[in-house]
């Protein structure tokens, strides 16, 4: 990876500047060191000299050669004027350090100075004898001489010290200089280190800028043919969106030159309008594009020509600034092709409309003269009509039946291709559903010789979310298609839930079967197995198109499984909805109270068709009235053995009709009335069975209350309860299950054997038997036998409070048993009949 | 540059500057000579030496340097003749001069520019003339004062006082 080569020349990169002030320091110090020592030298100017120390010396010299002088004078050897000289000699010598300084260096060497004071003073004595006439002085000559020889050693003393002084000053001034040398020295080697290393590091830069160079030359070649070999246009551009470089391509493609379009800038290369411009304003803004920004489309200007181009930018932030890569697209073909497809597109299209609305028209106009002619028809068969004309009419009538449906099928064919028929999902019930197309088939079937019945699946629920009218139009097709092919025997309708969200039903027939190669094929329009069957059964062949196309609409698959000259069944599987809160599918084979007649107060259609079917499948009588006015003639003038009353309804509401029957003294005055209410409040109710209602149920209908409360009010006085409570059972069955209900029912049984004789036993006594009652009583009343129970709180009173127990009560007890063990029996399916004989023998003796 | 440095020293001798005659040396002194020159020298007034006494190097030359030595205290005056005038007027013909000195001191000096342009051989010393105790009579002086450059360990060695001869040597 190049970048991690780049790090390391970072590395040496950055040493620099640190090495170079580091030998800038250096040379600095040794600059420094330099002048100090070129100072030190120039001191050496004002240190002890070797003049200087030849001074010293020479005092000593003079002194002597004066005093051989002096000698040679005494012993006639030589002459005063010579001695005059050499003590004048002498005596210059030794200037004082205040006007002279000669020997200003020693002024810190007492030594020295105090021997030079001697000298000085015995040299300023002796001047004075010397300076005196020449007799004088040669008479004084031995004086001097003793004088002489008395200062010798000062002389000495003098030279000595004053040597050795100026040894010790010039060796501490040389060896400083030669510490500062030394110093200078290290420091120059220590810089020359330094520009060792710095040399070193140079090399190692040098080294890798060159592998470097090799690395960007190898790279920029692969990218040089990376570009050349694209098959697109590659722009280059700089920051500024001015074209660097362009490849192959790009100039073939668009008749650009090089020369032409180094440096200016792509987007007037290409005179792409403000729009595009803005769009890739990122060019000139010098930063990444967003993701959106890095595509469009433009319209170019280019040599003349307009095309339509693609450009894809991105773009990378290199060293020097933004650079761009632009992949430019001539696609006028494409947008050709678009345009060409579009246009096939919206033709095909407008022929499907067209074609769908002239079929609309067509049958619509189609219908008008088709109702005048059935009209017409219906209007001759009332006329008087010979033979021969009433055959005509017949003719007329079939044909223009057969033309009507196949009007109508056209109709149909057309709204549910075009899409138009948008399924409308409701909460309906299948069984209502059903149940429509059979009360309206059954004629037909009757007609026919054939049965037509339907059964149900357990899972099918009383409540699916499907639409009602499409799926009765796919059963009406199916239904009647079967009726229609099949000569004798039977249709069934079975319908199911199956996968928890699939309705399946399937319609089944006795009939002539469908051949295998015409299964597929009479799905389709216009398609009957048999050309013939459409002539002698009034069928456009229409039917299972729309129903396919129906059940499609709906998502489902509609299918046959046939076998010829057996029978055919249609099959049809459509996803459904399924409301949450199912209540559980009630086991209508369970034993419903007798058939009632009902009068059914209700306002609305829907409720009324509703509750209506409800109650006409439990097998009940229902008379509908529409409103409350309505219901109370009617409760006026016919006997019901219940109500069903609508609270809420206008011109006369539930509660104000319940008085008016109960008021009115019809012949349904006393009969039980169920209010039908939206609203549960406590004080509802109070208020209803105020006005007279014996019980309520609340909307929506629960079947099962409804059929509760029904029986409740048929079962003889609500008072008094009921045998066998359904509910209890049921709850029973639900929580512990059948089996555990049966053995607790058998349980119930041996107990109320056991104990009723016990209780009806006058020998016992009283709180005993109390207690024996108090028992019962409860586990009556734990399996809902209501009236039983009654009957033994009130047996169990008698005793407790009044202390007596009345054999015509006890008596009683055995009966009721009996009845309510059958009820028990009924609801729980039974265990033998042998206790409830014993129980009665017991209770007769 | 030394040139330049130098005209001021020049100037200052200009003011005093007294023309020799070339090659008219004065008659040698009976008695009284202070000073002596010889070597490789053309002209002389005795034998093959120049022989002054204070007349005669007065004849040679006057000029005069104020400056300030090392050996005394404040600015000192000092007349003497120039050393390239006594040069010239003794032809000498070497580029060394061995300076001796009373005390037997001696000092080979060449004769460079600086040497034969500031050297001064004075024979009055603040007006009187010098004597052994003033290290005189003849002492070479230097404008030290004007011409830092005399400064030097060199010059203070060639600043030879008690001077009794000079010899002009190759």
């Amino acid at each position: 990876m190049p970048w991690r080569e780049l790090q390391s020349i970072n590395r040496p990169t950055r040493r620099l500047p640190l090495l170079g002030g580091c030998l800038g320091l250096l040379a600095v110090i040794c600059f420094a060191l330099g002048l100090s020592i070129v100072r030190k030298v120039d001191e050496h100017g004002i240190a002890p000299t070797d003049s200087n120390v030849f001074s010293v010396a020479q005092i000593e010299v003079e002194y002597l050669k004066f005093d051989r002088a002096l000698r040679d004078a005494m012993s006639g050897q030589g002459e005063l004027s010579e001695m005059r000289r050499w003590f004048d000699i002498f005596y210059s010598r030794l200037t004082p350090p205040e006007t002279s300084r000669t020997f200003v260096h020693y002024l810190d060497t007492p030594d020295f100075m105090h021997a030079l004071e001697e000298v000085r003073t015995f040299a300023l004595s002796a001047a004075q004898i010397i300076d005196a006439p020449s007799d004088e002085l040669q008479a004084a000559l031995p004086r001097l001489l003793a004088m002489s020889q008395a200062i010798e050693p000062a002389v000495r003393r003098s030279a000595l010290s004053g040597l050795s002084s100026a040894y010790e000053k010039n060796e501490a001034l040389w060896s400083s200089v030669l510490e500062s040398l030394k110093f200078s020295a290290r420091l120059l080697a220590i810089g020359i280190g330094g520009l060792v290393v710095l040399g070193a590091t140079l090399l190692a830069l040098v080294r890798v800028s060159e592998s470097r160079a090799r690395e960007i030359e190898s790279q920029s070649s692969r990218m040089r043919m990376i570009v050349e070999t694209s098959l697109d246009a590659i722009f280059v551009l700089d920051s500024r969106g001015r074209v660097q470089m362009i490849n192959e391509v790009a100039q073939a493609q668009f008749g650009l030159t090089p020369e032409t379009v180094e440096g200016r800038d792509m987007l007037s290369v290409f005179s792409v309008d403000d729009a595009a411009r803005e769009r890739l304003s990122f060019l000139t803004e010098g930063r990444r594009p967003v993701a959106d920004e890095r595509w469009l489309e433009a319209e170019a200007r280019i040599n003349g020509r307009r095309i339509p181009i693609e450009i894809s930018v991105d773009s990378t932030d290199t060293r020097r600034g933004w650079s761009h890569v632009a992949f430019v697209r001539d696609i006028s073909q494409r947008r050709a092709a678009e345009r060409a497809l579009r246009k096939a597109r919206d033709r095909a299209l407008a022929g499907e409309r067209a074609k769908a609305e002239f079929l609309d028209v067509m049958s619509h106009e189609m219908r008008t003269p088709l109702n005048g002619v059935l009209g017409a028809v219906e209007l001759l068969r009332d006329t008087p009509l010979t033979a021969r004309q009433s055959e005509l009419v017949e003719t007329v009538d079939r044909s223009g039946e057969v033309m009507l449906s196949l009007v109508d099928g056209v109709l149909d064919l057309a709204k549910f291709s075009s899409g138009r028929g948008e399924p409308e999902p409701q909460v309906v019930d299948p069984h209502t559903l059903v149940d429509s197309v059979t009360a309206t088939l059954r004629a037909m079937a009757a007609s026919a010789g054939l049965r037509l019945s339907w059964t149900r699946g357990a899972d099918l629920p009383d409540r699916i979310v499907a639409d009602p009218k499409l799926l009765r139009h796919v059963l009406m097709n199916l239904v009647s298609n079967a009726i229609k092919f099949t000569p004798s025997g039977r249709v069934d309708i079975a319908m199911d839930l199956e996968e928890s969200d699939m309705l399946v039903i399937r319609v089944s027939d006795t009939g002539i079967g469908i051949a295998p190669e015409d299964r597929e094929r009479i799905f389709g329009d216009f398609e009957t197995a048999d050309p013939s069957y459409t002539r002698r059964h009034r069928g456009t062949g229409l039917g299972l198109g729309i129903a396919k196309r129906i059940v499609d609409l709906l998502g489902g698959t509609i299918g046959v499984d046939s076998e010829q000259s057996v029978g055919s069944t249609f099959w049809l599987r459509v996803p459904v909805g399924v409301p949450a809160d199912q209540p559980r599918p009630v086991n209508m084979d369970a034993a419903p109270g007798r058939p009632l007649r009902i009068l059914l107060v209700e306002d609305n259609e829907i409720n009324r068709l509703v509750a209506g079917d409800f109650l006409r499948r439990e097998g009940h009588e229902v008379i509908e009235a529409c409103d409350g006015v309505e219901g109370v003639a009617r409760a006026e003038s016919e006997v019901f053995d219940a109500i069903l009353m609508d609270i809420s309804m206008p011109r006369m509401d539930g509660p104000t009709a319940a008085r008016r029957i109960r008021s009115g003294g019809g012949r349904s005055a006393k009969a039980p009335i169920i209010g039908v209410t939206a609203q549960v409040l406590p004080g509802v109710i109070d208020s209803l069975r105020k006005a007279g209602m014996d019980d309520c149920v609340t909307k929506p209908l629960d079947p099962v209350l409804l059929a509760q409360s029904l029986r409740r009010a048929a079962g003889g006085d609500v008072v008094t309860g009921e045998l066998c409570r359904a509910d209890t059972i049921d709850s029973m069955q639900a929580i512990l299950g059948p089996e555990r209900t049966v053995q607790l029912a058998i349980a119930l049984s041996d107990q109320m054997e056991r104990d009723l004789p016990r209780l009806c036993d006058s020998d016992r006594p009283m709180d005993q038997r109390g207690q024996l009652a108090h028992d019962l009583a409860g586990a009556a009343a734990g399996f809902g036998l209501t009236r039983l129970h009654g009957a033994l709180c009130e047996v169990e009173r008698a005793i407790k409070v009044d202390g007596v127990a009345r054999a015509d009560a006890l008596s009683a007890l055995g009966g009721l048993w009996v009845q309510s063990r059958i009820s028990l029996d009924q609801r729980v399916c039974s265990f033998g009949g042998a206790g409830a004989a014993r129980v009665s023998s017991a209770v007769a003796g | 540059m030394l040139r330049l440095c130098l005209a001021p020293v020049f100037a200052l001798y200009a003011c005093a500057a007294t023309a020799s005659v070339d090659g008219d040396l004065p008659a040698a002194p009976a008695d009284g000579a202070i000073l002596t020159v010889g070597g490789a020298i053309g002209c002389t007034n005795d034998g093959d030496e120049a022989v002054f006494d204070l007349e005669g190097l007065e004849q040679v030359g006057h000029s005069e340097i104020q400056t300030s030595t090392i050996w005394t205290e404040g600015e000192q005056v000092f007349e003497g003749v120039r050393l390239d005038t006594l040069l010239e007027a003794v032809c000498a013909e070497g580029n060394g001069l061995r300076a001796t000195a009373l005390n037997e001191y001696q000092v080979d000096i060449p004769l460079d520019a600086m040497m034969r342009e500031g050297a001064l051989i004075a024979y009055r010393h603040n007006g009187e003339e010098m004597t052994l105790r003033d290290r005189g009579p003849v002492w070479i002086v230097f404008p030290w004062d004007q011409e830092p450059a005399y400064q030097t360990e060199d010059y203070y060695n060639r600043s030879v006082w008690q001077l009794e001869r000079l010899d002009v040597i190759e």
